[in-house]
């Protein structure tokens, strides 16, 4: 690489040179020429003005001839190519290169708007798309217990239009929505008694829902956001909701970034509800689909359960299935309001886009929405774990067994650390776990690990998913991979284990950047959750730094019996 | 100085408050003209038979592979489905002839480079992904994988475990269990429709690895493309250098065309909260005339987001799904289309006649010109998307000329979309879907909760899963 450099360097300074003398002849042609009409003496002029014409026209091709070399090179690669062709050659290469060359500061233009919202920008050439990616602080964690599912239905929600998408007549709807809100809220207090409710009245409010809806439904352009989107040729629209975060993200051709703005600012500031009710029932269909029919899911929410007893961490981010039927849209609404506002949020546009015009479309489109003062995140904490905890769930499918560990979350030297245990235990054919459990015992088909679980605003867990391979059992498999970490503990890991794993989390890195999709996630994921962007090149300084003694010392920290929590799953009969 | 600009600012700001930007109709936006310029890859065939791609982009200093053969599962002997799964498998975790399978997979870990390969039922692909700095030393590993794979017998015999534990774990994942039945039904006894079961990998011998290898990998069935920051001349020099010594003649058999099939409902019973409902044939290829006209009908079906019919009717208007719509997967001479829904067990029958309805309503009914020029419109407009990095580009290409579509498929493929007419639409669903009757439809779930018999559509037959339990 350092030879490609030098030869790179070696033809830039040709070109260069080339180009310089060829000018200061094309410019000495030209005061030949001036002084040709100087002269009396017709003789020397013919002489001058023909010898000039010579030089001028000869320096001009030689001229062209570099230019035309390095215009060549040029085109295809754009401004970060050069970049990163220069950089390297004015600064000696800092360690292993490549995720060192990348720019981040020069890459990506970082902007905050007057009422808070924060804009990053990175401009890129691979084609004519943009990737757009929202991101709001708040996920499940900020629910409270009773309404717990709530920022998963809100996501929901806002995909239901506003008040100038997704209706014919806002000013009737909006009348007929509030009778619709007022009815289904009686219905679900009747409905709330169980075994004590009213089957007449329930009938009844039924009915005259299922009317009401009807009513409303003509007034409706249902899924016109979707429909906007999709025609002008989106791809990836979506959004999902974590237990830290809800994220929005689409990617368009670069031509229809201001459609984009136009939506994504209207449904932050004016969303409206719209059928709410049918929605609900489409919850409890995802939460079948994705829970209830999968047996690892199902063990997934006994593991948080039990690892966690007090923090919201505990709880499933699509809400607990006694409680969805009964999402309240008051609260919803509350929610909505609370924490769906600039000040809370981060807009990132990664792609074939011009930085200034994408500020000022945004600050067009965004800039107008009040900041709101944030609720102080009254957070109940985790008591300190004094003893391992342990869960089973029987179901008919195969095993499986969850490990999980208590750690501290980011800005914690710790979590770095962690990052770098996660791709030494699991990342790759020839990491720890994968090597002895799958393939010398070969009592696993599979495991994987994760350093920051479920979430990375709070001090989360450092987990195992591990399945083993029939015959061997759940029990089996856990004393191996204990045993592992137990290994981790007393001995170092050795100098080319630590130098594999932090060349695999640079790569990885790389390859998340070279799609827009991925930079527009990284950039911000890292923003929101971190407060910078620029958290990512600190880390990755940090990184370089960690020790094999930095994770003996954490591994003997964190990975002991009293902070851990065990989630097994097994066939219906006993094993 | 200092008024003219105070003035500007104050000009600025009333410009700016007094439009009202979030009241303007958003199908009113200006979306200025978009240059969609379709890259020209460099290609290049070696003196043995390989097809070299190429396109450079030079962001960031990766260099990506992708292999393409072509000969997949469908190639299977009979009674030994599994083979070319292991092969390609194989390939990456067992060895070559110069170097063992550890210090390999060391080796490339320790450049951090991602290898894998994905068996599908006609092709195989192998990825890798090499940073700049060592892609001579990956490229030339990848090539011994490829041209001299050692099928250690230690690594053949994890990989036969591995594999049957994975199919003992198809059922907890409902799914993926009904589309793996569903598509066993559906392709019949193409071998396209073979699956693989507990009992023919178990009599899967490395000896049958090394015969499938020998008979499907050589350099006339196989497509490189390499792309990322690497010029056109250095990759065509490192591609010679590490595959252009590999000899070998083979042949390939020529797999006819699966026909439509099936009929009738086909009931896997299982103990679950929901239901999943499949249906769906064997359609018209890339190939096929009509092969525009059944792009735009899956797109208004079911594939085309939450406005298509499926999607819309199922899950916005009733709330009955998270997850419905269809899908059309056009590959040469032929096409699977299949549609499907995932609901209570209490709303099975009624979920499977709404889907029956709208398939059936798409061959008589007259579709609404804004339905079309939404769909057609929508395709168009993301078709730039297919061009959104090299290496899809690359690996669209390598594709497109392996089914020998016409060289300007892709340049094309946005006037051939925008000619597509309703009728056009119309006729591709009668002639290809009938009327929605004679389509198989497979429901996987709990028949002791479901709302109402499924005889309605067509005679309902019970299966079992093929062949995923263990051998007393």
């Amino acid at each position: 690489m350092d030879k490609d450099r030098f030869s790179d360097f070696l033809w830039w300074v040709r070109q260069l040179a080339i180009a310089s003398l060829t000018l200061f002849f094309f410019v000495e042609g030209i005061f030949v020429l001036i002084r040709a009409y100087g002269s009396d003496n017709p003789l020397v002029f013919i002489m001058l003005f023909f010898s000039s014409n010579l030089i001028i026209l000869i320096s001009a091709i030689g001229f062209l001839y570099p230019v035309q070399k390095v215009f060549r090179r040029l085109r295809g690669k754009d401004v970060l190519a050069v970049l990163l062709l220069l950089v390297p050659l004015l600064c000696p290469p800092a360690g292993q290169g490549a995720a060192g060359a990348i720019d981040l500061e020069r890459t990506v233009h970082r902007y905050t708007l007057p009422n808070g919202l924060r804009l990053l920008v990175a401009e890129r050439r691979i084609s004519p798309t943009v990737s757009c990616y929202i991101r709001y602080k708040v996920g499940s964690v900020d629910e409270r217990e009773e309404f717990s599912g709530t920022a998963h239905f809100l996501e929901h929600l806002l995909f239901k239009g506003t008040e100038t998408i997704g209706t014919t007549d806002w000013s009737r709807e909006q009348k007929l929505l509030a009778a619709v809100e007022d009815l289904s809220g009686r219905l679900d207090d009747e409905r709330q008694r169980g075994a004590a409710a009213d089957r007449k009245k329930i009938e009844d409010l039924e009915e005259r829902l299922r009317a009401l809806e009807e009513e409303s439904a003509l007034l409706v352009k249902a899924n016109e956001i979707d429909r906007l989107y999709t025609e002008s040729g989106a791809v990836a629209l979506n959004a999902s909701t974590g237990c830290d975060l809800t994220t929005y993200h689409v990617s368009l051709p670069a031509n229809r970034l201001e459609l984009w703005a136009r939506i994504e600012a209207d449904r932050m500031a004016n969303a409206v509800f719209r059928e709410f009710y049918k929605e609900r029932q489409v919850i409890e269909e995802e939460r079948r689909q994705t829970v209830e029919s999968v047996p690892e899911r199902m063990l997934t929410e006994l593991f948080l359960e039990t690892a966690f007893v007090s923090h919201p961490y505990r709880r499933p981010i699509i809400g607990w299935p006694s409680r969805i039927p009964f999402l309240d849209i008051r609260y919803v609404r509350d929610f909505y309001r609370t924490y769906h506002v600039p000040n809370n949020a981060v807009v990132v546009v990664v792609g074939n886009v011009d930085p200034d015009e994408v500020l000022s479309i945004v600050t067009r489109y965004f800039g107008a929405i009040p900041a709101r003062e944030l609720p102080p995140a009254e957070m109940a904490g985790e008591p300190a774990q004094a003893g391992e905890r342990r869960a089973e769930y029987r179901g008919g499918a195969n095993g499986k067994v969850i490990v999980g560990f208590h750690k501290p979350t980011l800005p914690s030297p710790d979590d770095t650390v962690f990052d770098l245990v996660d791709l030494i235990l699991t990342g790759g054919r020839t990491s720890r776990l994968h090597r002895i459990l799958v393939e010398e015992k070969a009592i696993a088909s599979s495991v994987e690990s994760g350093s920051s679980f479920p979430g990375v605003r709070y001090p989360n867990l450092f987990v195992f998913f591990a399945s083993p391979r029939a015959p061997h059992g759940t029990a089996e498999l856990e004393t191996a991979l204990l045993e592992e970490l137990e290994r981790l503990r007393r001995e170092p890991v050795s100098d080319r284990e630590i130098e594999k794993a932090k060349n695999i989390y640079r790569a990885q890195l790389l390859r998340e950047m070279s799609s827009n999709e991925g930079f527009a996630s990284l950039l911000s994921y890292f923003e929101i959750v971190a407060g910078d962007f620029r958290y990512l090149s600190k880390q990755l300084e940090a990184m370089e730094k960690v020790t094999p003694d930095d994770i003996r010392r954490a591994a003997a920290v964190y990975f002991v019996e009293k902070n851990r929590t065990v989630a097994v799953l097994n066939g219906k009969e006993a094993p | 100085m200092k008024k003219p600009a105070l003035l500007l600012c104050l000009v600025s700001f009333l410009l700016l408050s007094c439009r009202p930007a979030l009241l303007q109709p958003p199908g009113d936006l200006p979306s200025p003209p978009l240059e969609v310029r379709i890259p020209s890859l460099d290609k290049t065939v070696l003196a043995n038979g390989i097809t070299l791609y190429h396109l450079e982009d030079g962001e960031l200093p990766l260099v990506s592979v992708s292999v393409l053969i072509g000969a997949g599962s469908a190639f299977d002997p009979k009674g030994k489905e599994g083979v070319a799964e292991l092969t390609g498998g194989l390939l990456r975790t067992g060895g070559t002839l110069g170097m063992a399978s550890a210090a390999l997979d060391e080796e490339l870990d320790f450049m951090a480079a991602e290898v894998n390969v994905e068996v599908e039922r006609e092709v195989t692909w192998m990825g890798a992904s090499f940073l700049k700095e060592d892609f001579a030393r990956g490229l030339y590993l990848l090539s011994r994988m490829i041209q001299e794979p050692a099928f250690e017998k230690e690594k053949f015999a994890l990989a036969k475990n591995l594999k049957r534990d994975a199919l003992l774990r198809i059922p907890d994942n409902p799914s993926r269990l009904a589309f793996r039945e569903f598509f066993g039904i559906l392709y019949g006894d193409d071998p396209r429709g073979r699956l693989e079961t507990m009992s023919s990998v178990e009599g899967i011998r490395r000896e049958d690895l090394v015969r499938f290898y020998e008979s499907s990998f050589f350099p006339g069935n196989v497509r490189i493309a390499v792309t990322g920051d690497i010029d056109a001349k250095d990759a065509l020099k490192q591609v010679e250098q590490a595959f252009g010594s590999w000899r070998r003649q083979g042949s390939i058999p020529v797999l006819p065309l699966p026909k439509p099939h099936g009929e009738g409902v086909y009931l896997l019973r299982k103990d679950l909260p929901q239901s999943v409902i499949v249906t769906g044939q064997i359609v018209s290829g890339s190939l096929d005339e009509d092969h525009y006209a059944f792009e735009v009908l899956d797109f208004i079906l079911g594939s085309g987001g939450f406005r298509s019919r499926i999607f819309g009717r199922v899950r916005n208007t009733l709330g009955l799904a998270y997850s419905a719509g269809s899908f059309y997967v056009p590959r040469g001479g032929y096409g699977v289309f299949a549609a499907y829904a995932m609901t209570k067990s209490g709303a099975t029958a009624r979920v499977a006649g709404e889907i029956a309805v709208i398939l059936k309503q798409s061959g008589i009914q007259l579709m609404e010109g804004e339905e079309i020029d939404w769909a057609k419109e929508s395709l168009v407009n993301q078709f730039v998307f297919s061009l959104s990095s090299v290496g899809k580009i690359a690996r669209q290409q390598m594709l497109i000329d392996y089914q020998e579509l016409p060289g300007d498929y892709l340049s094309r493929y946005r006037e051939n979309i925008r000619r597509v007419t309703a009728e056009d639409v119309e006729r591709a669903s009668r002639s290809r879907l009938g009327l929605g009757d004679d389509l198989p439809m497979l429901v996987l779930g709990d028949d002791s909760a479901f709302d109402g018999s499924l005889d309605v559509f067509g005679p309902v037959r019970v299966i079992q899963a093929t062949g995923l339990q263990e051998k007393e």
